[in-house]
């Protein structure tokens, strides 16, 4: 038994040499390892202003491998300390000084953290810049609608001033100045500017202690027009394919009576008794738009109506057309078998406008054989009716013009040889 | 002399075409490069910013808590992007601290706010610092938002944060803090940027109360069962033909109900499975995988059976910059089985004290400290452990787990001498987690044990259990036709040995080491 415990202690012995042995090299580059190094701050300020020199001050005596850990709103970074007899001191890099918020620090011997603590850095007591935002840029007059001013109060290191900072915001239209006194609250300080109910630019700026910004433009737009009136202008009544009728809106107006917007486009749309659709369109100039439509060409009556798409309509009106009383004399040669309309007149027995349309119809034993047709040049249009194509001997004949139609007869082989025939059939 | 000269002439020519050869395929190959570099320079996505997604990079726990705000109601849309947007400029943050480079950091921070980062990044590279670093958790909650849309207010309250602060290479400590930052944003070209930031003290944020009635509950040194004292009797499970590989093609649930039948009938009471990280898609988990699992768990609780679920199998990154993903992969897992009564605990990383040594144990043992935490908050009904591979080691991190999980293949007249200081360390309760012998004697082992001597020591190890009342598992109910290089390597002398370990061998017959299957 005891023989036993001899060799065990001798056992126990030499593992213990060894042990020291192996571990010897370790404790070598950790010499203080076991001690904790007795650290107390003797920096007693817990607040440092934004750019001020920041320095940490501890009693106790520098051991390897201290540094100073520091987490900020931005950074995480090691400080190297500087020992002054029994005071070590640890100064933060200068770029470090300049943004607030809460540092966490802590002293590191060895790897673990020995001495932990807080302190804040706070803003620049000087309000040096504002940083604001206007939006949205642009609002409809009234109704609620609004726009939004933020302001960010800042010092000079571009540092949010803290909660509670007085700031004015102001604003101006139409000989009108408003100002709010507003405090700040997680950074911003802000206000909803409500649209007038006139349209125009509204300016707005901040000030804060001596502080201000420069002007911020918002543009008051008008609200989609109301129902307006359509009118029109022409020279004449007469449906001749050749004058301009003018449609003009009333001033485009919104509820609270702004002028609508310039280039607030206007759709005319004219109906005719048939169905057919025009449609031409014009932009607004101090509100009102305007379009023009070429008379018809024949007795007509139109229903014109004109629309801000999806906004505003006009009530329809309507505009008569008169038949113009026309002149259609024709010739026919029959060795050349060309038909010779003209010279087709107008309401003043003035040469029709170039290109009115003439058609001619032929009917061989009442069976509809052709209609042709052509546009006038200097009152004239003739009409070829080659033998190959039109083999009858004899074609009645349905001229017409400006919604005018006269009758007649021709013998291509024999026939009349430049034969004169008034309007109403006379020779 | 005449034959020379047509040799010559032939070596001219050969000669020509050759170095003709070598110009073309030269001019073609400056050509391609030319090309290529001319198609470099923006891509579409680039423009459209739709590379920006942080799945495969970082995926920290987000929780708003309120968007009530005086300015602008917050749109759905909306907070997607300032999240997304927020997150990445803590990820390129936490990039350009780790690398000591700019990358990113334009993309995320305005103007003004970039500056306070350059000058970090260029301070700490003068210096050699670089900090390896993560979020993990953050909740914001929104103070404004305004008008037009364009600026954002709103303070992250408790950002949890991790660094490793490394100087010269060296670590030199590490951090875990908890901070709260005021932080506004502004809407840039697409990008939302961080504008001011001001880091706060912590705030006290009211604790999501919810009512836990676990089945499995721990005690002093004992683990219980609706109250009652419930002794482990495990096993650990593979079906026969799909060894690591249970939710693979081979899964077939009526195998592992006969399986399991077999595990009921032997007197056991506990199974336990295990979880492959990259299988189970990571931070994205494959649904039908995780189907699987809730077929093998619905019929443990047909059986009657207790299930320990091993997560994070075959993970082995552990570096904080991934360490989110991790999180979110557990998160999906843990809180979609976090009422199944069948189970009795997470186990959440097998044997995580073999990667001490490549990984570096401060970060194995430091996402093992941070993630079980976020477990037990995910998951309030059952029992968390780790399964470390040796009995020396089971009582790192002990005051987190709620029981201690050990292995042990060592010789097995040391085990009760070991037990005996493990359960001076420790008043926890222990599992010995897995345990066993192989029966192979071949090629490779000729001097290995046999099916006679597996038998013998698991009666011998099963005399100990029952001397003691020890909670077991056992490694493993079946012998493997086959085992995958992944698990033990290439080395034909250990794949063999691995595949013996069965109490049924290939063919389904009991071994004699059946007989002692349990106490």
């Amino acid at each position: 038994m005891i023989r036993k415990t001899v060799i065990l202690s001798v056992l126990v012995l030499i593992g213990l040499l060894l042990l020291s042995v192996t571990l010897l090299p370790q404790s070598e580059s950790k010499p203080y390892s076991k001690a904790t190094p007795q650290l107390t701050l003797l920096t007693n300020t817990k607040q440092f202003t934004a750019g001020n020199p920041i320095n940490l001050k501890f009693k106790g005596v520098k051991i390897e491998g201290t540094t100073l850990l520091l987490k900020s709103s931005y950074a995480t970074l090691l400080v190297e300390p500087q020992v002054k007899c029994d005071t070590i001191s640890f100064t933060t890099p200068e770029f470090f000084n300049r943004k607030t918020g809460t540092v966490s620090w802590s002293v590191i011997v060895y790897n673990k953290p020995q001495l932990k603590g807080t302190f804040e850095i706070i803003p620049q007591q000087e309000t040096a810049r504002i940083e604001n935002y206007l939006g949205p840029r642009s609002t409809p007059v009234g109704d609620g609608h609004y726009t939004m001013m933020v302001a960010i109060p800042e010092d000079k290191y571009g540092n949010p001033m803290p909660d509670s900072t007085a700031t004015t915001i102001s604003n101006q239209f139409l000989g009108r100045i408003s100002n709010y006194n507003l405090p700040t609250e997680h950074f911003i300080s802000w206000k909803r500017l409500y649209a007038p109910e006139k349209s125009g630019k509204m300016l707005t700026s901040v000030t804060c202690q001596n502080a201000e910004t420069k002007e911020t433009e918002t543009d008051i737009f008008p609200a989609p027009p109301v129902p307006f009136t359509i009118s029109y202008t022409r020279n004449h009544a007469f449906a001749d394919g050749n004058q301009l009728t003018t449609f003009k809106t009333s001033t485009l107006r919104d509820k609270f009576n702004n002028i609508v917007s310039d280039g607030t486009m206007v759709y005319f749309v004219v109906t005719t008794e048939k169905g057919t659709k025009l449609k031409s369109f014009g932009a607004t100039v101090y509100g009102m738009a305007e379009a023009k439509f070429p008379a018809p060409e024949h007795e007509a009556t139109y229903t014109v109506k004109a629309y801000v798409t999806g906004m505003a309509e006009s009530k329809s009106i309507s505009i008569n057309y008169k038949a113009v009383p026309a002149v259609i004399p024709y010739s026919f040669d029959t060795d050349k078998r060309i038909i010779t309309v003209g010279e087709v007149t107008s309401f003043m027995g003035q040469i029709a406008p170039e290109g009115t349309t003439v058609t001619a119809s032929l009917y061989a034993a009442d069976k509809h054989i052709a209609t042709l047709t052509e546009y006038t040049e200097k009152g004239f249009v003739t009409f070829k009716l080659p033998k190959e194509e039109y083999p009858e001997k004899k074609y009645r004949l349905e001229i017409s013009a400006f919604g005018k139609t006269i009758e007649g007869e021709i013998e291509p082989n024999e026939g009349v040889k430049k034969k004169q025939i008034n309007v109403n059939g006379e020779e | 002399m005449g034959k020379s000269k047509i040799n010559n002439k032939n070596i001219y020519r050969a000669s020509l075409i050759i170095t003709f050869i070598l110009i073309n395929v030269l001019l073609l190959f400056a050509l391609g490069k030319i090309l290529g570099y001319l198609n470099t320079g923006a891509e579409r996505t680039g423009m459209l910013h739709l590379e920006r997604e942080t799945v495969n990079t970082y995926l920290p726990k987000v929780n708003w808590s309120s968007l009530e705000n005086p300015g602008r109601e917050m749109e759905k849309q909306t907070l997607g992007e300032i999240e997304n947007d927020y997150l990445f400029s803590w990820y390129v943050k936490n990039k350009a601290l780790m690398n000591n480079n700019r990358e990113g950091i334009e993309d995320f921070y305005t103007d003004s706010a970039r500056v306070n980062l350059f000058r970090l990044v260029a301070h700490n590279k003068e210096n050699k610092v670089h900090i390896e670093g993560t979020t993990l958790k953050h909740n914001p909650a929104l103070e404004f938002y305004s008008a037009d849309g364009q600026l954002v207010v709103f303070t992250d309250r408790n950002i949890v944060e991790y660094q490793q602060i490394y100087n010269d290479k060296q670590l030199v400590t590490k951090v875990r803090d908890t901070a709260t930052y005021k932080v506004m944003m502004l809407l840039e070209d697409g990008f939302w940027r961080i504008r001011h930031m001001k880091r706060m003290d912590k705030v006290a944020l009211e604790p999501e109360t919810t009512e836990a009635n676990p089945i499995y509950t721990s005690q002093n040194n004992q683990i219980l069962k609706n109250g009652k004292k419930f002794t482990i009797k495990g096993i650990n499970y593979y079906p026969k033909n799909s060894p690591w590989d249970l939710y693979g093609d081979n899964f077939n649930t009526d195998t592992i109900k006969a399986d399991f039948n077999i595990i009921k009938n032997a007197g056991l009471n506990t199974i336990r499975i295990f979880i492959p990280y990259e299988e189970f898609g990571k931070a994205d988990i494959n649904q039908s995988k995780i189907e699987k699992l809730q077929q093998v768990l619905d019929i443990a609780q047909q059986k009657d059976l207790a299930v320990i679920v091993t997560l994070f199998d075959f993970y082995g990154d552990y570096s904080p910059e991934t360490w989110t993903l991790t999180h979110r992969h557990a998160e999906k897992i843990v809180s979609r089985f976090k009422d199944h009564d069948a189970i009795l605990a997470w186990d959440v990383k097998n044997e995580p004290d073999l990667d001490f040594k490549n990984r570096g144990e401060d970060n194995v043992t430091d996402w093992l400290a941070t993630l079980i935490p976020m477990i037990k908050e995910w998951d309030s009904e059952h029992l968390v452990t780790v399964g470390w591979s040796n009995i020396e080691v089971a009582t790192t991190l002990q005051q987190e787990v709620d029981f201690i999980s050990y292995h042990y293949y060592d010789n097995i007249d040391h085990f009760e001498d070991k037990l005996k200081k493990l359960e001076a360390k420790t008043s926890k309760p222990l599992v010995l987690q897995e345990f066993g012998i192989s029966s192979y004697t071949g090629f490779w082992n000729w001097f290995g044990s046999d099916e006679e001597d597996q038998a013998e020591y698991h009666k011998k190890m099963q005399a100990i259990f029952k001397r003691k009342q020890l909670a077991f598992v056992s490694w493993t109910l079946y012998d493997f036709p086959s085992v995958p290089s992944r698990v033990v390597g290439k080395k034909p002398w250990v794949r063999n040995k691995q595949k013996e370990f069965g109490f049924i061998d290939t063919d389904g017959n009991k071994k004699p080491s059946f007989l002692y299957i349990s106490y």
